[in-house]
């Protein structure tokens, strides 16, 4: 299957247009794309969503905001189910969802992602969801990269400017690597164009 | 009231399935907020058009673009789609009338409340402005309606925008004004009419 999609992947600090917070110790990748033809509506293009979908979910919990949280099968409520509903309806914050499966994953990319309000935490599938997430960390950048210094979280996936580009932020080089290349090699997989070292361009 | 009105009430725009013009987002935005001003949303805020500005990935330049989702239907225009001089001036009225409105809100909150201690009469002023204010509301929101339907029919995004400030305006302060009479009205009325006991009969 070829989509004529390319990504470009820069190892690089995020700069301030992006939107992207710095890494604050710890380690960045700045994931772009460009589709053969720009969409009328914003968001992460289907092909895209469902390689990284499929590239976290085959390695990590994938942990992310979500209203559809009551009806996600296998997901994971962070909080009791009353507390979940006033800060829904009060808070305007909603409960985050924990999963392993791709499908559900996907659906990530298209809840606040591209008016930045989404984060997804990656953490070991081996151990339990992680208990320090909670829903205030919604929208909340920087604490969420406070949770990935706490060591429980692995990766973390922020949305960039528009939701058009995403930053990755690691703990440590090698896991950066790892989940570079994993995304790199699902992408190829599925006929995505992959430019290491550069921006995608605009066709 | 009347002039502030805008600053909260959703401006419903007829014909888009439940679209309206705000000033504050519905969605999730990021805690240190939306880099956009003016909304044509949803309840849920998940179908927008959003006026904003910053990094244009589709002329990779900082500039004033619309962004949308689900709404192109509706007003035909492309996410990151750039708007002239007219959308940045646009912007910033919102921008600067999200506090603004709500400034004129509170203070005329707070002279009505002088108004009614004041009031010969304060049971009747407090009628007066209860009726004003839900007057003005539904006046902002059905004249709002009204402008961002013609708005439409002549730019849709920004005219729809404009149509529906210029409405609200019209319409919460000519709202205010005919409901503040409407309830003083209604009260002389309550009050000079006399209720007189009829003889009971009994029932066949």
């Amino acid at each position: 299957m070829t989509s004529n999609l390319t990504i470009g992947w820069q190892n690089a600090p995020a700069q301030p247009e992006f939107e992207l917070p710095d890494a604050a110790g710890n380690h960045m990748a700045l994931l772009t794309w460009s589709p053969p033809t720009r969409p009328t509506d914003a968001g992460v293009p289907a092909a895209l969503a469902r390689c990284l979908a499929a590239t976290m979910c085959s390695a990590y919990r994938v942990t992310f905001f979500s209203h559809a949280a009551d009806g996600a099968g296998v997901a994971w409520e962070a909080k009791p189910r009353l507390w979940a509903q006033v800060q829904k309806r009060w808070l305007k914050r909603w409960p985050l969802v924990c999963t392993q499966d791709p499908a559900i994953a996907e659906t990530a990319f298209d809840e606040g992602w591209d008016t930045r309000g989404q984060t997804i935490f990656l953490t070991s599938p081996h151990e339990a969801p992680p208990t320090i997430l909670a829903p205030r960390l919604q929208g909340d950048d920087l604490a969420a990269l406070q949770a990935l210094g706490a060591g429980q979280v692995q990766a973390l996936v922020l949305p960039g400017v528009d939701g058009d580009c995403a930053g990755l932020y690691t703990s440590t080089q090698a896991t950066l690597s790892t989940l570079m290349n994993a995304i790199s090699t699902e992408c190829q997989r599925q006929g995505i164009r992959t430019l290491q070292g550069a921006k995608s361009q605009e066709p | 009231m009347g002039t502030g009105a805008a600053a909260v009430v959703r401006i419903p725009v007829p014909g888009t399935n439940g679209l309206a013009v705000e000033i504050r987002p519905r969605g999730w935005v990021p805690k240190t907020g939306s880099t956009s001003t003016l909304f044509i949303q949803d309840l849920s805020g998940k179908r927008h058009l959003r006026l904003d500005f910053g990094y244009n990935v589709k002329t990779s330049s900082i500039n004033y673009h619309w962004n949308q989702k689900g709404t192109h239907g509706n007003f035909g225009l492309s996410d990151h789609a750039t708007v002239g001089r007219g959308g940045a001036s646009a912007y910033q009225a919102a921008k600067y009338f999200k506090y603004l409105g709500r400034t004129l809100l509170v203070v005329g909150a707070v002279l009505d409340g002088v108004s009614i201690v004041r009031a010969t009469n304060p049971l009747r002023r407090t009628v007066q402005v209860v009726t004003a204010w839900t007057a003005a509301g539904i006046g902002c929101r059905s004249v709002g309606a009204g402008g961002a339907w013609v708005g439409t029919l002549i730019e849709p995004g920004l005219g729809t925008a404009a149509g529906a400030g210029v409405g609200c305006l019209i319409g919460g302060v000519g709202g205010y004004f005919f409901g503040e009479n409407v309830g003083g009205d209604v009260y002389d009325w309550g009050e000079g009419t006399l209720f007189k006991p009829v003889p009971e009969t009994q029932a066949p």
